[in-house]
């Protein structure tokens, strides 16, 4: 499934990367410890979290993340945004919880492990 | 659903809880790694889903009203965790499931955040 | 009542209780001059699988269903029970403990044994298995609510004390990143409060406010302390802490401003929720810090007639 048609099923808003939607994803990742995400998320994936602060891009380009969903209505820091469109992240979001998120990605076939 | 089925349904190992405890029903949950923001919750949770292993996550639990806590992603739980929900009669269990896994699974039990956020 | 504490009440009831406690006083009794036939009909229409055999209230012997079986198969005629039962037969007495009338259904097998009054030994009952079981429960959830009543006695504590004026003071010494005590006065402090019977609505805005402030003293500063007085209208936290401080509190207050570091975050904290979650818990708040010297922040929960209930507009500056 590409981002694009993730964001249009789950009306997502996308804070940064709009031109790379064509970006496939099958496996996410739900975690708000940089360590962890670092350690253990899957290559390529989706990663829902959180943290908002300017080191989710890193941590994103990193891991070769397909995108980062923000959840819970909330919005990138402005370094966060900047740091996204220099590293060429996209950063989505969402009013959901993290927990509902999951869930509805599960439903559109997105794998855990 | 039953606190038994939780167990069952993420293939969690019970590190505190009698037989008694874990006939409980839960019907919320409290799901990430940010204690800070489970107590900004508006309603209390039955059930804490989190990646945090320490000592803030059993005491975060206790000031919230959690009872129960499942730790995700097989992270070590010490000694002194298992010490502090008995202290506090909370519910401490550890599974292998990833967070992502262990939330698409209880959604699909019927479990909910209970917030209006959803 | 934690279930270990269910089990150490079971024993102590074991030795607390008589057979008196528990038997059944409105015996089904039968006269030795009665046949079996007719015990046939009162075993089936009691439903009872024996009876003690009485003359007047006077036992005189046991007689049950095993008896009557082997009198049928025997193919006999009819018979008395007063020359099938079982004479002499083993019985308790009212003022017995438990605990040995458990011991004699272990050592007899038998499914039932006639009570006698220890004085008189007359006849007065008939103990089961399960009488004894459902005597245990009667009296199991006597102990559970008695000790419900006494919690919610110990509770209402500033109304039973008199005096002009009520106050209690309750202080914790906070000790800079010592994280495996992070959060044990907040955790301390919700449990003397409901030993005092607060409200459990006020006790949770007040559990989170002084978590998320001694989480913010362990963080960042080297030391603090946290005074709690409680007083019939309200309860006031005070926490007075050596560190930092606060550069720009104003801004500190606005939901989503974080300056916490990675290692922070780490630890699950420095979302950046913690003053306004703080804010939003509190009656009134009141925050003074000066950089480089520490920070001292108050939080005031009404408790009184000026409390809020839940739901209420909560936080005021």
């Amino acid at each position: 499934m590409t981002l694009r048609e993730i964001v249009e099923k789950l009306d997502l808003q996308v804070h940064a990367g709009a031109g790379r939607m064509e970006v496939t994803v099958a496996r996410g990742y739900m975690s708000d410890m940089l360590s962890d995400v670092i350690g253990n998320a899957p290559i390529g994936g989706l990663w829902i979290t959180m943290q908002k602060h300017k080191n989710v891009v890193a941590v994103a380009v990193m891991k070769s993340l397909a995108a980062i969903v923000l959840v819970q209505g909330r919005v990138p820091e402005e370094d966060t945004l900047r740091a996204a469109e220099e590293e060429e992240v996209v950063i989505l979001g969402t009013t959901m919880s993290a927990f509902a998120l999951a869930a509805r990605l599960h439903d559109l076939g997105i794998a855990g492990d | 659903m039953t606190l038994r089925e939780v167990v069952e349904e993420l293939s969690a190992e019970v590190l505190h809880g009698a037989e008694e405890e874990l006939n409980g029903t839960v019907a919320t949950v409290a799901a990430g790694d940010l204690m800070s923001d489970v107590l900004t919750r508006a309603t209390i949770a039955d059930l804490l889903v989190t990646g945090l292993s320490n000592m803030q996550t059993i005491r975060t639990a206790t000031v919230a009203g959690i009872k129960s806590i499942v730790i995700v992603r097989g992270k070590p739980v010490s000694p002194q965790m298992i010490d502090l929900a008995r202290e506090e009669d909370l519910v401490l269990m550890v599974t292998g499931m990833k967070l992502f896994e262990a939330a698409g699974r209880l959604w699909a039990r019927g479990l909910r955040t209970g917030e209006t956020r959803a | 009542m934690a279930l270990t504490a269910k089990f150490v009440k079971t024993q102590e009831l074991l030795f607390e209780l008589r057979v008196a406690d528990v038997m059944r006083r409105d015996v089904i009794t039968v006269r030795p001059d009665q046949t079996m036939t007719e015990l046939r009909r009162i075993l089936r229409d009691h439903r009872i699988s024996g009876t003690p055999v009485a003359a007047g209230d006077e036992l005189v012997g046991m007689i049950t269903i095993a008896d009557l079986i082997a009198f049928l198969n025997s193919d006999g005629e009819e018979a008395l029970i007063g020359d099938k039962m079982t004479a002499n037969p083993d019985s308790l007495f009212s003022d017995q403990l438990l605990v040995h009338a458990i011991q004699q259904f272990d050592a007899t097998r038998f499914g039932r044994f006639p009570v006698l009054d220890p004085r008189s030994r007359k006849l007065v009952g008939i103990l089961t298995k399960g009488l004894i079981i459902e005597g245990m429960l009667r009296a199991m959830e006597q102990a559970f609510q008695e000790e419900e009543i006494r919690q919610y006695r110990a509770s209402h504590i500033f109304e039973d004390m008199v005096a002009e004026y009520k106050e209690i003071y309750l202080t914790y010494e906070l000790v800079g990143r010592d994280f495996d005590r992070a959060g044990k006065a907040s955790t301390q402090m919700k449990r003397n409060l409901k030993r005092l019977g607060i409200r459990p609505d006020i006790i949770h805005r007040l559990a989170v406010a002084s978590y998320e402030a001694e989480m913010n003293t362990v963080l960042y500063a080297e030391s603090g302390v946290m005074e709690f007085r409680i007083a019939p209208e309200e309860i006031v936290m005070r926490l007075r802490d050596r560190g930092p401080g606060i550069a720009d509190v104003e801004k500190a207050k606005q939901p989503g401003y974080s300056g916490a570091p990675e290692w922070v975050r780490e630890m699950g904290f420095g979302a950046g929720m913690g003053i306004p979650n703080i804010i939003k818990c509190a009656d009134r708040i009141d925050l003074q810090s000066t950089v480089g010297v520490g920070t001292t922040l108050s939080v005031r929960i009404f408790t009184g007639a000026g409390a809020n209930r839940a739901g209420d507009e909560g936080g005021g500056t």
